[in-house]
């Protein structure tokens, strides 16, 4: 991945952008582009706010995985188009 | 694990989706790989079969894909319906058996706990027939049984998510379940206490 000599031929360079899918409950899906250095926490908030919630309320997983706010897409190994899904708080009693 | 999530645990506050699967990862670092026993999180259940009640394998078919649940011993899924109420699934794929564990059986809710039973015990069992099968193992569905489990029941309104995670506790350990409310209320600090440690 990282011995690649002089980067020539690298067909994707190390930071650059990939698109990002968000899939809700319904099915929707949200696009971001973000650099695979970006805290993932800005994609949350963005999206947080673009559906008017409130972020504490929102629950992102990669592959059944709650994903850390503070990781990015290097760290979860994510590449171009790749899908995390966001699901909702749960509570119950009765 | 936010101050909003701990507040959950605050006697006669329902439990949240955090402190319910923070605590089945907990009881997963209780079992050795050997036992081939698994603690699912809440998510699992919902993501597969939502509110709509539409039920979908390839949603979930990237999900725990390390773990060979097909020849797991036991598999506890925390299942929460509706956002209102959390009951459990034990899955034995030995025994071919599906048990629904309801905190909330009592007179006026027994017909729709039959039903939960029912219903979200056959997701579990569709699930383990897609997955055999998308790992090409053989599957005979008609082998399997689904039943409603006797358990110790709620008195309040309130407390499913506690019974729920009690229940794996126990069950996961072999200890006699045998407790009722009283113990129950007892239990929301030390879920607290054990998740902050």
């Amino acid at each position: 991945m990282s011995d690649n000599e002089g980067g020539a031929g690298a067909p994707e360079a190390k930071n650059e952008p990939i698109t990002i899918r968000v899939r809700d409950q319904t099915g929707e899906e949200t696009f971001f582009k973000i650099k695979k250095s970006t805290k993932m926490s800005k994609v949350f908030n963005t999206y947080a706010q673009r559906k008017g919630v409130q972020m504490s309320s929102l629950r992102f997983l990669l592959d059944g995985e709650r994903i850390a706010e503070t990781m990015t897409p290097q760290d979860l190994e994510l590449d171009d188009q790749d899908q995390i899904d966001c699901m909702l708080e749960q509570s119950g009693g009765l | 694990f936010t101050t909003k999530d701990k507040d959950t645990l605050a006697p006669g506050v329902w439990l949240n989706d955090v402190v319910v699967t923070l605590f089945f990862s907990l009881l997963q670092n209780t079992v050795t790989s050997q036992q081939k026993v698994f603690f699912l999180n809440s998510y699992f259940m919902t993501k597969m079969f939502d509110d709509w009640n539409n039920y979908d394998y390839k949603l979930v078919q990237r999900w725990f894909k390390e773990l060979d649940l097909s020849n797991a011993n036991t598999i506890y899924v925390p299942i929460n319906i509706t956002k209102t109420h959390w009951i459990l699934g034990i899955i034995h794929p030995q025994k071919k058996l599906i048990e629904i564990c309801d905190s909330l059986t009592r007179k006026y809710n027994k017909k729709l706990s039959i039903k939960r039973a029912k219903v979200y015990g056959h997701v579990l069992l569709l699930f383990m027939e897609d997955r055999a099968k998308s790992r090409s193992l053989g599957f005979d569905i008609t082998a399997w049984s689904i039943v409603q489990k006797e358990c110790p029941q709620q008195i309040n309104d309130n407390d499913c998510g506690v019974f729920v995670s009690i229940y794996a506790l126990f069950h996961s350990q072999n200890v006699d379940i045998q407790y009722n409310q009283k113990y129950i209320d007892s239990r929301r600090p030390e879920i607290l206490q054990s998740i902050l440690t």
